[in-house]
């Protein structure tokens, strides 16, 4: 390859590992390409972490849209309920939207009062996440279970949930203690088939045992986060996958932790 | 029924409507417009929920309903150029780096904000951004090299701007 289809080709892959032998063969032997490619890659990051720094608050944004979701769901259920003769129960009708639409909101607003929040803990384990298992930035990991469950009997998680995991079709790969915001947590990474997820565990002392496992999913850059809590077990799923495969891992460990 | 579609609509669509506000955002240049685009882009997406398939890329398919609403309102990407409100001017600190950055993406034309927002902040690939702002993938290609080198000439006009101001003692807005 020349250096002008090796400059035009390489910003193309996400990191230089994923593009081609010839690409990362000519930048080998190319001191001005592989100039030129790190400064794009430099480029890249401030656009992104530029864009990344301002935060949006979309939490009215979303109550409005379920709002109008449920009030479009109540007009249709209506309208696929009236028959043809419509015009001899209109009274039947009438009550019918009025039902229909007063069950609506109060479907939605009961569902917003009891909606599970995500874990305040969610955007850092994205981050952490991305860096450590995504980008594989160099860290030391513990590669056996057993370990794995000496770290967890020290901050009060129950060893037998790291096994427990892999009875639900996940292969662990490696584990190792964290800080999310300050807060220390069990990073276990586990197989989902050939792609990795974090799991993110911590027990919180003040917080009372029992109570249902309600999920919640957010996601933090390109991760998703699916969670949560049991008593006084906090969990966080995190993956670059489509969020419907964190969540659907996240339901698979609450079934058996 | 409707209320268990509701709710995994919730948990499988809403988690991407911050990643649509931000780039709504830039496209429209104004907070209250983009919430706008985002929310019609979201009601269209339930409207058609029924249709999508599990195992469909659903941010990509959000996006994509993004930029054909933002489209069909009669916005064109092709030489449009989004102007900086006076008062997101205003309040723009010079010293700053990512507002910085942000402001010299705002000053580049919208079909290269497009795919830059897509590619290097959303992290979509060349194939899939070419199915969302629906162009071929070699248009896409060569959109994200013209962009890329836009936004530097961009950042180095700021930097070249801040450097003068520096040296003058005037204040860059």
């Amino acid at each position: 390859m020349n250096c002008s289809e090796v400059l035009e080709q390489a910003p193309l892959f996400p990191d230089l590992q994923s593009a081609g032998e010839d690409i990362r063969r000519h930048l080998d032997g190319c001191p001005s390409c592989a100039r030129q490619v790190a400064e794009t890659r430099a480029l890249d990051e401030r656009l992104k972490a530029g864009v990344l720094a301002e935060t949006f608050d979309t939490s009215a944004l979303e109550r409005r849209v379920m709002h109008r979701i449920a009030e479009e769901s109540a007009a249709r259920f209506t309208e696929d309920a009236m028959p043809a003769r419509r015009r001899f129960l209109w009274p039947l009708a009438a009550f019918g939207t009025l039902a229909a639409a007063a069950a609506a909101m109060v479907s939605f607003v009961v569902y917003q009062s009891v909606k599970p929040k995500p874990s305040p803990y969610s955007l850092a384990a994205a981050h952490d996440h991305r860096l450590e298992v995504v980008e594989g930035q160099l860290r030391r990991w513990r590669l056996d279970i057993p370990s794995a469950e000496v770290m967890a009997s020290t901050h009060g998680i129950p060893t037998a949930l790291i096994s427990a995991v892999e009875s639900a079709g996940f292969t662990f790969k490696e584990a190792k203690l964290c800080k999310l915001s300050g807060v220390i947590f069990l990073h276990l990474v586990y197989l989902d088939g050939n792609q990795e997820f974090s799991l993110y565990l911590r027990h919180e002392d003040t917080n009372p045992a029992g109570g249902a496992k309600r999920l919640f999913t957010t996601e933090g850059g390109q991760e998703h986060v699916a969670g949560f809590r049991d008593g006084a077990l906090e969990a966080l799923v995190v993956t670059d996958q489509p969020g419907r495969a964190a969540l659907r891992i996240a339901r698979a460990a609450a079934q058996v932790i | 029924m409707v209320a268990a579609r509701q709710q995994e609509f919730e948990q499988v669509a809403l988690p991407h409507a911050r990643a649509l506000l931000r780039v709504a955002r830039r496209l429209t240049g104004r907070s209250s417009a983009a919430e706008d685009l985002v929310q019609e882009t979201l009601l269209s997406a339930w409207r058609g929920f029924h249709q999508f398939r599990p195992d469909t890329n659903i941010r990509a398919w959000l996006f994509r309903i993004l930029f054909n609403t933002f489209y069909g309102q009669g916005r064109k990407l092709s030489g449009t150029i989004v102007p900086l409100s006076p008062a997101m001017a205003a309040r723009t600190p010079s010293a700053d780096d990512a507002i910085e950055v942000r402001r010299a993406l705002d000053g580049l034309e919208a079909d290269h904000q497009a795919v830059l927002l897509l590619g290097v902040v959303e992290g979509f690939t060349c194939r899939e951004m070419a199915e969302i702002l629906d162009v071929p993938i070699g248009t896409v290609m060569s959109r994200l090299s013209r962009a890329r080198q836009a936004m530097r000439r961009s950042l180095e006009r700021r930097e070249d701007e801040l450097l003068r101001s520096a040296g003058t003692g005037a204040t860059v807005s």
